[in-house]
């Protein structure tokens, strides 16, 4: 028997700018109610009244604990003191904040301040006596296993399982459940200032020399090297250039 | 001379602000004039003119003021040396943490330099390589002045305890201004943030354009910049600067700092993905096939013994030969696969927007003057099913040896 908590927060659609569950607490949500002789409480810092929270009671979450802050303050603080007190064996959140903005701070912080061990990029979690084995989701669909243990930290990634559906039912089920924090003091940030992203200037290759047809070729994406076609080969000395173009680059070939 | 990560002899990441890449490599350079310039170009004489093949400077590396005058003038095959750079004593040093997956520097490492260079440059700092285990490529030619090189069992796989420990000891040691770090999921993400979180630093994430007063972030979603002071801890965007290219420092190895570590993180090794089950945004090989493909078993079978995602254009999805969820290009599924595989595709305009982020292209195809062969790093006009068996064999060649 664990206790697991799991910490909510909530995200913004990239396009629409509509409040939505964060995805990877979405995904930390499924991991937590997936855990077999485990005891979760979930957590989020903010508004009580917001709707998202409904969602995520809508995923099977019983009941959400919300440490209430008003806007603008800073979540860590609050729950760091909340799970010092709670002492879960293990905390799961998700890599980083959906909207807002998106340090991926959050969960580095709270296992610093907690003296808790921390792995990120995960995408499943199963128990082996006393620990936790931990399976991450690197770049290129590969996975690390990685034995940890508990307490830990752990932050959801967003290669994780796909979460369930919402289910309309189990939001009016669900519970929310206000937690007064004696503390909540609006932290002064950085002198941040915030504007309508940029288009990032495309990397321009080497438009190089020539006539207008070849620089053209050059900047807008042609090869830049041995991009000539090779004619004439046989299709083994052309399986064997490929294969050995794949090893020289360092490609995994297995 | 950086070869890999095909964004060699990059110009410039283009008015990026305060980054001025463009003037880099040839700061260190005195202009020669365009009457030099041309002389170089001159491939020979005929009908007592001389002929001037400007294409052939074009691909080399501008030419270093050489001492003793001898580069210039010479063979224009012959790659010149880059000019020497020695930063003797730096007023402040920027820290640039690759991250070296496998010993190798990808091209966001190579960007990571390229920006520890700027902000070195910005007033006569120094740039200083923090690398744990082995590195293949010479970071002289990256714009380092120095290098601290772990070589320690203990920080071998994937060990962020261990990483930070060593960190910490060099931070300690060297005193670096700046701390540089690729923020991507591999490895250097986790270790800035594990560093600026123990420190109790202040940090800027997904930042893709720095200098030494003010950087910008990508947050929100990417749909706003946040312009803020910097933070002593920086992780980098991908193509937050363009890389040093064309000078080799004089680099000087600095010892590397005893450090302790008691790890809780225990590595268990990696697990092969099934690549058949990998999502193709996620995928790092694909081989794609289009109409060109004639015989779909080959295909799979080289797509198996390659261990390669399967992916494919959108003529092979409506065909009905590949499931919907395989479709490469911008209707399809955008990738960012380092390489990329296509077999018997013309390159469509939305196909190769959905490989545009590709490392390496490879096409295979019978028509030497499709779009996909103009695109590819190395193209082979060849059949596509006798190439696809061949590769076949030669995949599960190299695995019955290994």
């Amino acid at each position: 028997m664990i206790n697991v908590a799991t910490l909510l927060s909530i995200g913004r659609h990239p396009r629409s700018g509509w409040p939505r569950c964060s995805p990877t607490d979405q995904r930390a949500v499924e991991l937590a109610l997936g855990q077999p002789d485990a005891k979760t409480v979930f957590l989020h810092a903010g508004d009580p009244s917001h709707p998202v929270l409904g969602e995520y009671l809508g995923l099977g979450v019983a009941a959400l604990g919300v440490l209430v802050l008003p806007a603008g303050a800073d979540p860590v603080p609050a729950l760091a003191a909340h799970l010092r007190a709670e002492t879960p064996d293990l905390v799961l959140t998700g890599n980083r904040g959906d909207g807002g903005r998106e340090t991926g701070m959050v969960p580095y912080i709270l296992a610093e301040t907690l003296g808790l061990a921390f792995v990120s990029d995960v995408v499943a979690v199963t128990r082996d006596d006393g620990r936790i084995i931990c399976l991450q989701g690197l770049p290129g669909g590969h996975r690390r296993r990685l034995a940890c243990p508990l307490p830990a930290v752990v932050a959801v990634s967003a290669n994780a399982p796909k979460p369930r559906a919402v289910s309309r039912r189990l939001t009016r089920v669900g519970r929310i459940v206000p937690i007064e924090v004696p503390d909540r003091h609006v932290v002064p940030d950085v002198a941040v200032q915030l504007e309508p992203a940029a288009t990032r200037p495309r990397r321009l290759r080497d438009a190089g020399t020539g006539d207008f047809a070849d620089r053209l070729r050059n900047i807008t994406g042609a090869a830049l090297d041995g991009g000539a076609a090779t004619t004439g080969l046989s299709a083994e000395e052309a399986a064997a250039r490929v294969m050995s173009y794949l090893s020289d680059n360092g490609c995994p070939v297995r | 001379m950086i070869g890999s990560g095909g964004t060699g002899g990059t110009v410039g990441v283009g008015g990026n602000g305060s980054s001025g890449g463009t003037g880099r490599a040839t700061s260190a350079i005195p202009r020669r004039s365009k009457h030099q310039r041309r002389d170089d170009a001159v491939v020979g004489v005929f009908d007592g003119r001389r002929r001037v093949d400007w294409r052939r400077r074009g691909s080399r590396p501008v030419p270093p003021a050489s001492p003793h005058g001898a580069a210039a003038g010479g063979d224009p095959s012959v790659a010149a040396a880059p000019a020497a750079r020695n930063v003797a004593d730096p007023r402040y040093l920027v820290a640039a943490v690759p991250n070296l997956e496998g010993g190798r520097l990808s091209s966001h490492d190579h960007d990571l330099f390229g920006a520890a260079r700027d902000l070195a440059d910005e007033d006569g700092g120094g740039v200083l390589a923090i690398v744990f285990g082995d590195c293949q490529a010479d970071l002289a030619l990256c714009g380092c002045d120095r290098l601290v090189q772990f070589a320690d069992p203990r920080l071998a796989g994937f060990a962020p305890e261990a990483r930070l420990a060593a960190l910490q000891a060099a931070v300690a040691a060297y005193r670096p201004s700046f701390m540089l770090f690729p923020d991507c999921a591999a490895m250097g993400a986790d270790l800035g943030r594990r560093f600026a979180a123990a420190a109790g630093m202040d940090v800027a994430t997904n930042v893709w354009s720095v200098d030494r007063r003010r950087c910008v972030r990508r947050t929100d979603n990417g749909a706003s910049d946040e312009r803020r002071p910097t933070p002593p801890v920086v992780l980098l965007a991908p193509e937050a600067a363009s890389p040093v290219t064309g000078v080799r420092h004089a680099m000087q190895r600095l010892a590397a700092p005893p450090f302790e570590v008691t790890p809780r993180i225990v590595d268990l090794g990696r697990c092969a993905a099934d690549p058949a089950l990998v999502p193709l945004p996620e995928a790092d090989f694909i081989i794609a096939g289009g109409n060109g493909v004639m015989d779909w078993d080959a295909f799979h079978a080289a797509a198996a013994a390659l261990g390669a995602t399967e992916g494919a254009s959108r003529v092979a999805v409506d065909t009905g030969w590949m499931p919907r969820d395989r479709q490469v290009g911008s209707s399809g599924t955008v990738v960012g696969a380092r390489f990329y595989l296509a077999v018997g595709i013309s390159g469509a305009p939305q196909h190769l927007q959905g490989i545009d982020a590709c490392e390496h292209v490879i096409a295979i195809n019978v028509d030497p003057n499709c779009a996909m062969v103009k695109r590819a790093d190395l193209a082979v006009i060849a059949d596509a099913t006798e190439v696809l068996t061949y590769l076949t064999s030669m995949s599960r060649q190299m695995r019955a040896h290994d």
